[in-house]
């Protein structure tokens, strides 16, 4: 019954919950975002090894400051930015390139089961200026623009405009692939 | 409409799943910095604490009060023994002690003795008790009822958001369709009537052919009925 009010509660309040010490309702919260944070993470950085230290960054991150979390936004916006602010400083550490992932000891491939048009269309994404990647992979994750313009930082008309040129780009790159 | 949906609708992107390991450290990591298990003030010193606090502020409230006539030796407030330490003399223990009556004195000696036997609470709360003209056990009652108030217009959303309820009564189970209702009596019970109320509104709203009865009180009774059929 704790496990079926806890599928029909929000975001928020299992984050709440957690904060007066129910674990469990942690582990809901969990399961419900882990695959969309870890493949967001991933296709913004095809490296398993890198992706499972910047998730696990960002779910501690939530961990630590769930004692003064307060409802203000959708968690699930929060948690993004938590996982977008270790993203940007992961790249900025690599002066924003993706060739200089070169040192990290990980294969390039996407997962075993990826399709050959999975990989083009990662290789056109990852070709993508950083905020440019940043905003279509939010919004391939649903997020809206509001919402991509609160996680990246960015106003609203800027996420939209970097949102027309990443589409632009890609379909110039990837042309009837798609 | 789910992540998967979206991204089936949009770009073909690869989306591999967490780990398991590293699902096992994260909740590892969770439970071991779950916020009541690692602060001072829910461990078993705290009624201490806060007991001390209290009597602190009882000693100091009492030392300031002009009927109450202690003793020489008693009547040392710390302004007080600092000033004798320093000099000794009477000339410079007199503003010590007009110091030490002071409110400015008092409060500055109050706020962490107050502080220190101050218990959890969401910050919502603290914000709203610690704000001026506003007494603190009605900012804490407001505080609750905002609370509650959120936690089931948030549990109305999620479950119409992820569409369980919907999926759950399509299928026309009717054990499943027990379930959701006594989760929202379950709501009911922990004292949050309007969420239970709104709970069960959204299930009427998704499913209106399910002949579900008008209210949730009459539900809890179908449900009480069915159960004795069911025995």
């Amino acid at each position: 019954m704790r496990q079926l009010i806890h599928r029909l509660q929000s975001d928020e309040a299992l984050m709440l919950a957690y904060q007066r010490g129910d674990v469990a309702a942690f582990d809901s919260l969990y399961r419900r975002h882990k695959d969309g944070l870890f493949a967001f993470l991933y296709r913004s950085c095809p490296r398993q090894a890198v992706v499972e230290e910047l998730a696990q960054e960002a779910w501690e991150g939530v961990v630590d400051a769930a004692a003064r979390y307060q409802p203000d936004a959708r968690f699930r916006t929060w948690l993004y930015r938590i996982a977008h602010n270790r993203l940007v400083d992961f790249w900025r550490r690599r002066d924003n390139r993706m060739d200089n992932l070169e040192g990290v000891p990980e294969p390039v491939a996407p997962g075993d089961d990826a399709t050959q048009l999975q990989r083009t269309v990662m290789s056109a994404v990852a070709a993508l200026p950083g905020e440019q990647r940043d905003a279509l992979l939010l919004q391939e994750q649903g997020f809206s623009l509001g919402d991509i313009a609160a996680i990246t930082g960015a106003e609203r008309e800027t996420v939209k405009s970097r949102l027309r040129y990443a589409r632009r780009q890609l379909r110039e790159r990837l042309g009837d692939e798609l | 409409m789910s992540e998967r949906d979206n991204l089936d609708q949009n770009l073909p992107l690869p989306a591999p799943r967490s780990p398991r390991a590293l699902d096992e450290r994260i909740r590892a990591y969770a439970r071991e910095r779950a916020p009541q298990k690692g602060h001072w003030y829910h461990s078993r010193w705290a009624a201490g604490l806060a007991t001390a606090g209290v009597a602190g502020v009882a000693v100091l409230l009492a030392l300031q009060s002009p009927e109450w006539s202690p003793q020489p030796a008693l009547y040392d407030s710390p302004p007080q023994r600092e000033a004798t330490a320093g000099g000794g003399s009477a000339q410079r223990a007199e503003p010590a002690t007009a110091a030490a009556a002071s409110p400015e004195w008092q409060r500055s000696v109050e706020e962490p003795l107050l502080s220190a036997g101050k218990p959890a609470a969401p910050a919502p709360a603290a914000d709203e008790a610690a704000s001026p003209g506003l007494p603190a056990s009605k900012a804490a009652a407001q505080a609750r009822g905002e609370y509650y108030e959120r936690e089931a217009a948030a549990a109305l959303g999620a479950m119409q958001e992820a569409g369980i309820a919907a999926e759950a009564l399509r299928d026309g189970a009717a054990g499943r369709r027990r379930e959701l209702v006594a989760a929202c009596l379950a709501l009911l019970q922990q004292g949050d009537a309007a969420g239970a109320a709104r709970c069960y509104q959204a299930l009427r709203d998704t499913c209106r052919d399910c002949a579900l009865p008008p209210t949730l009180e009459e539900a809890r009774e179908a449900l009480r009925a069915g159960a004795a059929d069911d025995d």
